[in-house]
């Protein structure tokens, strides 16, 4: 027996075994996992440090990204061996890698201006406050609009609904909104 | 119209505005508009609406008041959006918590982004490479040789078991809370625990099989007053049970006999032959065992399905099944227990520390310590025996055996309140039928002896051959029968033409509903529902029945007022 993907069953995801395999301190996989996926995570945390600081020094993505792969084996591999179902190999990389390089920059400068750190409170106009009474996917709707300025599109794929639905949702949402606030 | 130079000439109306406000109108258009809106008495409200929303959901600070999902959750609606169960605390989740909205934003448009990665240069690898350390490698390569026999059995089991990882013990079959297909709870009827003698023999060619069978009576009995209810086999094969396993059984020498639990409602502990630790079912995920596993409920009652039966645990109960040829054994180590015994299933036995009962398709109670054993029966009837003699208990009958001693006799007992932590178990839906969707004749009218005071009829006459119809979508969440009512008037002296169908396929007729002055419940049947969901259609093709209210329950006791 050579390896421990050997001994798996064929119709057990590959990227699954290559986790698995990683998760069990096999060398070889963990090679194949660096290789297949360190571009892709560096990736991740260029994006990642460019949101942040505004441009990107290659050293620091890459110290970032090696972060990212040292969290993947400390603690005895934990968050490898934490992987699973369902495997998307790619996504999960990205939104692991995402969450560690936010750590990374909140402790390097915990007063930076990270997303929940700094930010006034809900006031004006009480508005701020009407929202937190709209039903959560309203609420979810609206932020990945206005915030995160997602097309109709990227939303309905996000929310699982068509894009016309996005449209009349957020409709329906503004004009609840605004009965709110008549109300009150 | 395109170029900067384009001029407004009137207001270009909300819907337009909007668009541009939504960044979805050509450039040099959409500048003369927002030129015009600043300006513009009536449009600029709406401009300064669509702002203020802005500024205030980005300086928003909610505190999300769960945790955050895993990177398994986020990842999966990264790749294919919000679906599957627990879509709605994610949902609540995402609303209040701006990180993981980002980490699922830039994640998706990563992924969307066309072209290569780029491998990263030679010497950022190899500083990579040397991040898995030697000392565990060796380690490694043992735990691998060790698990690699149970993974060729296993295509799930982790092949980092074998080594001490209490953090994060990986339970055999773990279901996401978002995953990309429902998490459809296995149907609990193909693999029953013991072999099923008075299921009928297989009919080879089943007339058009209903979607939305009716129960089969291994499942659950039918109620007397609907034998029509399933068409299929002839009532002959039920009375003469040729008894034959319900799946041909290698001939090896005693197999162990394959049982599976569903949890239906609440999340409970189970422990099989094999497992370190007590493996936790949430509900609507099933685990399998061979021969024999622990069940317990921990802080809250729970409810699930041992193959054709279902069984409720009061919380800090803790019982352990052993399956044999043609018999379920259960013993009762602490706490109590109902037990919703299948008919025609083979022996079913519940043993307590100095007690046991004998039944055949019942539900009853069994609650025990080490001092007695009480027991109930709900429906059907049971020999309950301890200290040498036996007792036989009937509906509403309840009896005690104190530790060493014979069961007292049977007494009447009311059950509703000894049963009560049970109903928080169950799932009850009521439809107004006045709710429902109406169509061709149906309408609603009032009636001061309906709830809220008004139900459903046909008014006027039908053309003949039309149907008067009212639907309403219902979604059960328990993989188990269902039992369905209708409140409904009828008095009329010729037999009543109404029906009630799920997605169509046919369910249930009222031929058989006796007239009365005065509004009465009538139980169509109980049934396995489809458990995404569903459309509920009554229709009457005649005339002269008025309804008020559909109740579909899983409570194969309750019994609407």
């Amino acid at each position: 027996m050579r390896g421990t993907e050997c001994g798996i069953v064929s119709h057990v995801n590959p990227e699954e075994a290559l986790v698995r395999a990683c998760a069990a301190g096999d060398p070889g996989a963990w090679r194949r996992l660096v290789d297949l996926h360190s571009g892709w995570v560096l990736r991740v945390a260029r994006a990642a440090l460019r949101r942040h600081t505004g441009r990107v020094d290659e050293a620091d993505a890459e110290d970032a990204a090696a972060e990212v792969f040292r969290q993947l084996v400390e603690r005895d591999r934990a968050l490898l061996r934490s992987f699973r179902p369902p495997f998307n190999l790619r996504a999960w990389l990205a939104i692991v890698a995402r969450r560690s390089v936010n750590r990374q920059l909140r402790k390097k400068a915990p007063s930076a201006p990270l997303p929940e750190t700094a930010a006034p409170e809900r006031t004006v106009g009480g508005l701020g406050e009407l929202l937190g009474r709209l039903p959560p996917e309203d609420r979810l709707l609206l932020e990945l609009f206005f915030v995160h300025e997602c097309s109709y599109e990227e939303i309905a794929g996000i929310l699982g609904i068509s894009p016309e639905s996005v449209g009349k949702q957020k409709f329906r949402a503004i004009e609840r909104l605004r009965a709110l606030r008549l109300e009150s | 119209m395109t170029g900067v130079e384009v001029v407004m000439n009137g207001c270009p109306g909300a819907d337009r505005l909007q668009e541009v406000l939504d960044g979805r109108a050509a450039g040099g258009e959409a500048a003369a508009i927002l030129a015009h809106a600043k300006a513009c008495p009536s449009c600029a409200p709406l401009l300064r609406e669509h702002r203020s929303l802005k500024e205030i959901l980005a300086s928003a600070r909610a505190v999300p008041a769960s945790r955050c999902p895993s990177p398994e959750q986020l990842s999966a609606i990264a790749a294919g959006g919000l679906r599957g169960p627990g879509r709605e605390e994610v949902v609540a989740h995402l609303a209040d918590c701006r990180s993981c909205r980002e980490d699922l934003v830039e994640a998706r448009s990563l992924l969307r982004e066309r072209g290569r990665t780029e491998p990263p240069r030679a010497g950022f690898r190899a500083r990579l490479h040397g991040l898995m350390p030697r000392r565990s490698r060796e380690l490694a390569w043992i735990g691998a040789a060790a698990a690699g026999a149970f993974v060729a059995v296993l295509a799930l089991a982790f092949l980092g078991g074998r080594e001490e990882e209490a953090p994060v013990a990986a339970p055999p079959r773990p279901a996401p809370m978002v995953a990309k297909e429902p998490v459809a709870p296995e149907a609990p009827e193909p693999d029953p625990p013991a072999p099923a003698p008075e299921k009928p023999a297989p009919v080879p060619e089943e007339p058009r099989k209903p979607v939305l069978p009716a129960v089969e009576p291994p499942v659950r009995k039918l109620p007397p007053a609907a034998p029509e209810a399933k068409p299929a086999p002839p009532p002959a094969l039920e009375v003469k049970p040729p008894p034959l396993p319900s799946r041909p059984e290698p001939t090896r020498e005693r197999p162990r006999i394959a049982g599976s639990v569903t949890a239906i409602a609440g999340a409970l502990s189970t422990r099989a032959e094999g497992d370190a630790s007590w493996q936790s079912t949430r509900a609507a995920q099933s685990r399998e065992f061979a021969g024999a596993v622990d069940v317990r409920a921990e802080l809250n009652p729970v409810k699930f399905r041992l193959g054709p039966h279902t069984l409720l645990l009061q919380r800090r109960t803790e019982i352990s099944v052993a399956l044999g040829e043609g018999a379920t054994r259960v013993r009762l180590s602490k706490g109590e227990a109902v037990f919703d015994v299948a008919l025609g299933t083979g022996a079913f036995t519940v043993q307590t520390a100095n007690a046991a009962v004998t039944v055949a398709g019942t539900r009853f109670l069994v609650a025990g310590d080490a001092d007695e054993t009480e027991v109930a029966v709900q429906r059907g009837a049971i020999d309950l025996a301890a200290a040498g003699a036996s007792v036989r208990l009937a509906a509403s009958e309840r009896s005690v055996a104190p530790a060493g001693k014979p069961p007292s006799a049977p007494a009447r007992a009311d059950l509703s309140k000894r049963l009560q932590w049970t109903r928080a178990l169950e799932e009850t839906i009521a439809i107004e039928a006045e709710l429902m969707g109406l169509q061709k004749g149906m309408a609603v009218l009032s009636d001061p002896a309906a709830s809220g005071g008004r139900g459903i009829g046909v008014k006027g006459a039908l053309a003949a051959g039309a149907e008067a119809s009212a639907e309403a979508r219902v979604q059960v969440k328990q993989a188990v029968p269902y039992g369905v009512w209708v409140r409904l008037h009828w008095n009329h002296g010729v037999a009543p033409s109404f029906s009630l169908q799920v997605d169509d396929h046919p369910m249930w007729d009222g031929r058989h509903v006796a007239a009365k002055p005065a509004w009465q419940w009538v139980k169509a049947g109980t049934y396995e529902l489809p458990l995404g969901g569903f459309r509920l259609r009554l229709a009457d093709a005649q005339g002269g029945v008025r309804v008020d209210r559909i109740l579909v329950t899983s409570d194969p006791e309750h019994v609407p007022e």
